[in-house]
């Protein structure tokens, strides 16, 4: 061993695919691959020791995102003083081992098992769609097959069927190999176990569900099985379509507020496909519908490309140039400041816009427009988490990374539905529930994490609609009547005089379980049940969703959250924390770019005269110091007539937003409605400038995602409207009087950082070399801060808040006896203006209502009749849906489809802290329609 | 006061009560609701609810009142 070399783990290239995953330990193996010395910790297998040196050895099976199966045997080695010939993926390093990878007796038998792999596989390699990307036909060129000595005359599988049936994939068993990598993925990686493999050896096949097409199956599509396919057996129909790809650009995904990094792999100007990037740090190599396939919007012909113009809503668009559109544009608002004065006009930003395009628009209507009067889509899904969160811990955002939920002994998921909404994140605490971690759930609705296939939810609190807070109430009386108060870490953490404020309130007998299991609807032991093993986990988590927000009492119930984590010393280490989980992909940076009218970059107040002179400095004019109008409040005001002029960025307010006759009625009465957005969306019919947007696969900037993430967004295509969004924004700034000459998207990142603590390190050029960095991220926290509040509050000292629960005004009468939630399913995201543009429709082409078997019958309605749905607000039509996933007396429906209106019925009940809309309790009739109205 | 003013009108009492009944520590409720108010409401807003109360103190709950009575 004279030759032996060292080899350093630190140069190991973690995109590519070692073969199997990397293994957790301190303890440290010393082994020899082919004379090199690496060192490598204990349970990693010879495959993937060999791998990190560079002496890949041939594989089929394996892959680095899947545990070692061991079935393909190519990957054979010899090992020195061993017999035979294991397989290294199943093989741990020990310590000394000697291996070699390549040996004439390995390669005698590679070429045999090889052989007769290709001896059952079509000769189509030319004609192949995977050809050049099928790593079946590198393995036989890695053992260098030339001949296959079986013929084709015998038993077989190439007279196969293809599935055409999934509308982006295709499955082609007479490609498949059966190496069991798409089941495999299907349940470690996605954990739908949707597909397995049928029959017996020579009759092994893949199958979905009960050998039914993909499309009939349980698939969810997230496309993991096509990605781990190491054939042409699942193989994108846009590859088939368009060929494989030839240039490669790492992005992020522009729907929910995971924010997976995907690469974007393409064919000149044109996306073939997007493959999430293993690299990326909330997905780790997962993705979902998506994300993964639904991106066919960005090209669709709906979109508009072309600035336009029109006098009053009741002519038709003029097309103009972008001097003409924004000249038209400045002019409308110059004169309504003129005339009404600067509080006239407003704007509001996108939660699907990037952070350097939500902070010009936020500038510009700060400093251009001389108005505070800028809020954000925010305000309808997550406002209520801005308030409770900074309350009770002092700032407003997530406390935890992704990856801690792998070390959750305990998971509360409230007001959530993540297979649905946030469906990778999902996949990876389905991981940790299948290892055994508790889960509690609570929401009105079974949803599917209650019981799915290797899950079960040891605990599903069933409360009655705007409940929350009781029900959380309960569960904190409980924990502290019970002696579980973690005393200690109240002691050293929190403020005192506020936790025994709190702990005598919650004490009250009004909190109990039994007191309020009336009202909640939840039986009392079944609020202890949980609340015990919440309180009694070594690690315990909270993911809570827009089923916490959209309540009068939003605010509060995050508030009694916050109290919950820290009553029991769930904060500030891995596994435990307080997690929104936003629902578009930059709510949380477009909430941390001041687009609240009360709060600079960073959550500083406006009325602070330092952060105020900071800011008026560097942007050289002066600003208020008063908060501004929220969307609401512009809304009312425009119907009273102060209001006269807005610009919204990416927002659909006349389908979002709730009580849509109001909202439409405020749009109407206004003198300048701008709308920039990719497509004539509803809000758009109320315009007067409609200015083209850019799509995700057009952007430079940044998202920040739901652990605070900040990932780069890298334009991947060419522009297809001339202009970048914030390019467009400068250009309205400066015709009204206010230049703005950035000259990149990383120059707005750059004066972002330098007015905001917490961002004072982020630059475009950390990014690109760190992949991406969760905030803070400055001289304390130069690589990020994955998890916060770890020695002391962001606040200080923890503040406790007693949180009254306060029935909201909207309950069930004579009149509307049932009560409506919303929400959203896997396959549509928001209002559906990008969703409804791709083939995501064929799972979901209408919105329906969901109503309880005896709620059904008691109206006459049977499962797909059109039924009648009213509020005081308004009333829609859908077809009804008998569903046993919602108790009697509750209905539920989606938004995704403008033609539902399903927002024509909400009401405009909001959280009395911020104004969040109450669209998760709506008190509703159903009867029986005719059809659906024009 | 036409229908316009009186939406608006409505939400203003609807938003105030509504804070003084939700404020979380129970305690100077009124104290609270002003500086609410003077944290997220704008001055027209405020002035609006200060007319109100002069004009119709009986739409505003004891809370909202007193919180009138401090410099919002």
């Amino acid at each position: 061993m004279n030759m032996v070399q060292q080899f350093d783990p630190a140069q190991v290239d973690l995109s590519r695919d070692l073969g199997t995953p990397g293994a957790h330990s301190d303890v440290m193996v010393n082994v020899f691959i082919d004379g090199m010395a690496v060192s490598v910790p204990e349970g990693t297998s010879v495959m993937r020791a060999a791998a990190m040196v560079g002496a890949d050895i041939p594989k089929l099976c394996a892959t680095d995102n899947l545990n070692a199966f061991g079935s393909c045997r190519l990957c054979l080695v010899e090992i020195e003083g061993r017999p035979g010939t294991p397989a290294s993926c199943t093989t741990p390093c020990q310590e000394g081992m000697s291996v070699h990878t390549q040996t004439p007796r390995l390669d005698k038998l590679r070429k045999g098992v090889m052989e007769l792999y290709i001896s059952d596989h079509p000769l189509d390699c030319l004609t192949c769609p995977a050809n050049g990307d099928c790593e079946l036909q590198d393995m036989a060129g890695a053992v260098g097959l030339r001949t296959v000595r079986y013929g084709t005359e015998g038993d077989n599988h190439l007279h196969k069927g293809n599935d055409v049936s999934n509308p982006y994939f295709t499955f082609d068993a007479s490609k498949c190999i059966v190496c069991s990598r798409c089941v495999r993925a299907c349940s470690e990686v996605q954990g739908t176990f949707a597909l397995t493999i049928a029959g017996r050896g020579f009759g092994s096949e893949v199958s979905p569900s009960q050998q039914e097409p993909f499309l009939d199956s349980e698939c969810v599509s997230c496309g993991a099985c096509v990605q781990a396919c190491p054939t042409a057996t699942l193989q994108e129909k846009s590859v088939i379509d368009l060929g494989v790809p030839s240039r490669k650009v790492k992005t992020t995904c522009a729907y929910c507020g995971v924010g997976c990094s995907f690469v974007a792999e393409l064919r000149g100007d044109e996306v073939v496909r997007m493959v999430p990037d293993k690299q990326g740090g909330a997905n780790a190599g997962h993705s979902c519908v998506k994300g993964r396939f639904a991106w066919g919007y960005a090209q669709h012909q709906d979109r508009v490309t072309t600035p336009m113009i029109r006098d009053s809503i009741a002519e038709e668009w003029r097309e103009v140039t972008w001097d003409e559109a924004i000249a038209f544009a400045a002019e409308r608002l110059n004169q309504i400041k003129a005339t009404h004065g600067v509080d006239a006009i407003g704007g509001i930003t996108s939660s699907r816009c990037t952070n350097e395009e939500v902070y010009v628009v936020q500038k510009m209507v700060r400093a251009a427009f001389g108005t505070n009067n800028v809020d954000t889509c925010a305000r309808v899904c997550h406002s209520p988490t801005g308030y409770g969160l900074k309350q009770t811990f002092g700032t407003s955002a997530g406390t935890q990374d992704f990856a801690s939920v792998e070390h959750a002994d305990a998971i509360l998921v409230i007001g959530a539905n993540p297979t649905d909404a946030h469906p990778v994140f999902a996949s990876r605490m389905k991981r940790r529930l299948r290892a055994g971690a508790d889960l509690i759930v609570v929401d009105p609705r079974s949803i599917d994490l209650v019981r799915s296939p290797h899950i079960q939810a040891e605990h599903h609190l069933q409360l009655l609609p705007g409940t929350n807070v009781a029900v959380l109430n309960a569960v904190s009386h409980v924990i502290a009547t019970e002696g579980l108060i973690d005393e200690a870490f109240v002691a050293e953490r929190c403020d005192m005089t506020s936790f025994k404020a709190w702990e005598a309130f919650i004490r009250l007998p009004e909190n109990s379980p039994e007191a309020l299991a009336e009202v909640t609807g939840v039986p009392a032991e079944a609020v202890r049940a949980a609340a015990r093993a919440y309180a009694t986990a070594d690690n315990a988590a909270i993911y809570y969703g827009l089923g916490v927000t959209e309540h009068s009492q939003g605010s509060t119930m995050v508030m009694a959250m916050a109290n919950l984590a820290m009553a029991t010393g769930n904060i500030g280490r891995l596994g435990v924390g307080v997690n929104p989980l936003r629902g578009q992909n930059n709510v949380q940076g477009s909430c941390d770019m001041g687009s609240f009218p009360h709060e600079f970059v960073g959550y500083r107040h406006v009325s602070d005269d330092t952060v105020r002179e900071q800011f008026s400095s560097v942007w050289g004019v002066s600003l208020r110091e008063e908060p501004g109008k929220r969307i609401p409040n512009m809304l009312d005001a425009a119907i009273s007539g102060t209001f006269r002029g807005i610009y919204i960025q990416g927002e659909d307010i006349a389908q979002s937003d709730p009580n849509t006759q109001h909202v439409a009625a405020a749009l109407t009465a206004m003198d300048c409605v701008i709308v920039q957005d990719l497509f004539l969306n509803e809000t758009a019919q109320f315009a007067h400038v409609f200015l083209p947007g850019t799509s995700f696969l057009e952007k430079d900037g940044t998202f920040t995602n739901a652990e605070r993430r900040i990932n780069r967004v890298r334009p991947v295509m060419s522009s297809r409207t001339g202009l970048s969004e914030w390019e467009a924004t400068c250009a309205l700034s400066e015709a009204m009087g206010y230049p703005m000459p950035y000259q990149s998207a990383s120059e707005i990142m750059d004066e972002i950082a330098a007015l905001t603590p917490t961002f004072a390190g982020v630059s475009f050029e950390l990014l690109d070399t760190l992949g991406s960095v969760q905030w803070p991220c400055n001289e304390q926290a130069p690589t990020g801060t994955p998890i916060m509040h770890k020695d002391r509050f962001v606040r200080g000292e923890g503040q406790f808040m007693t949180t009254p629960y306060v029935p909201t005004d909207e309950r069930s009468t004579r009149k509307f006896p049932l009560l409506l939630t919303t929400g959203r399913i896997l396959s549509q995201y928001n209002v559906g203006a990008q969703t409804r543009r791709t083939n995501n429709v064929v799972w979901h082409g209408e919105d329906v209502l969901d109503i309880h078997e005896a709620d059904a019958e008691a109206r006459g309605v049977a499962d797909g009749d059109w039924v009648e749905i009213s509020s005081r607000a308004g009333a829609t039509r859908m077809r009804a849906r008998i569903s046993e996933d919602i108790p009697a007396g509750v209905v539920y429906t989606t938004f995704h489809h403008p033609v539902s209106g399903t927002n024509v019925i909400t009401t405009d009940n909001s959280d009395w802290a911020t104004n969040c809309p109450e669209y998760k309790v709506t008190a509703v009739e159903i009867r029986p329609a005719s059809g659906q109205p024009a | 006061m036409t229908t316009s003013d009186s939406v608006e009108r409505q939400r203003l009492i609807k938003m105030a009560n509504q804070i003084a009944d939700n404020i979380p520590t129970r305690t100077a409720v009124a104290a609270q609701v002003g500086q609410h108010m003077r944290q997220f409401w704008t001055p027209e807003m405020r002035r609006a609810l200060q007319q109100i109360a002069r004009e119709t103190p009986e739409v505003l709950s004891s809370e909202v009142h007193a919180a009138m009575t401090e410099a919002l």
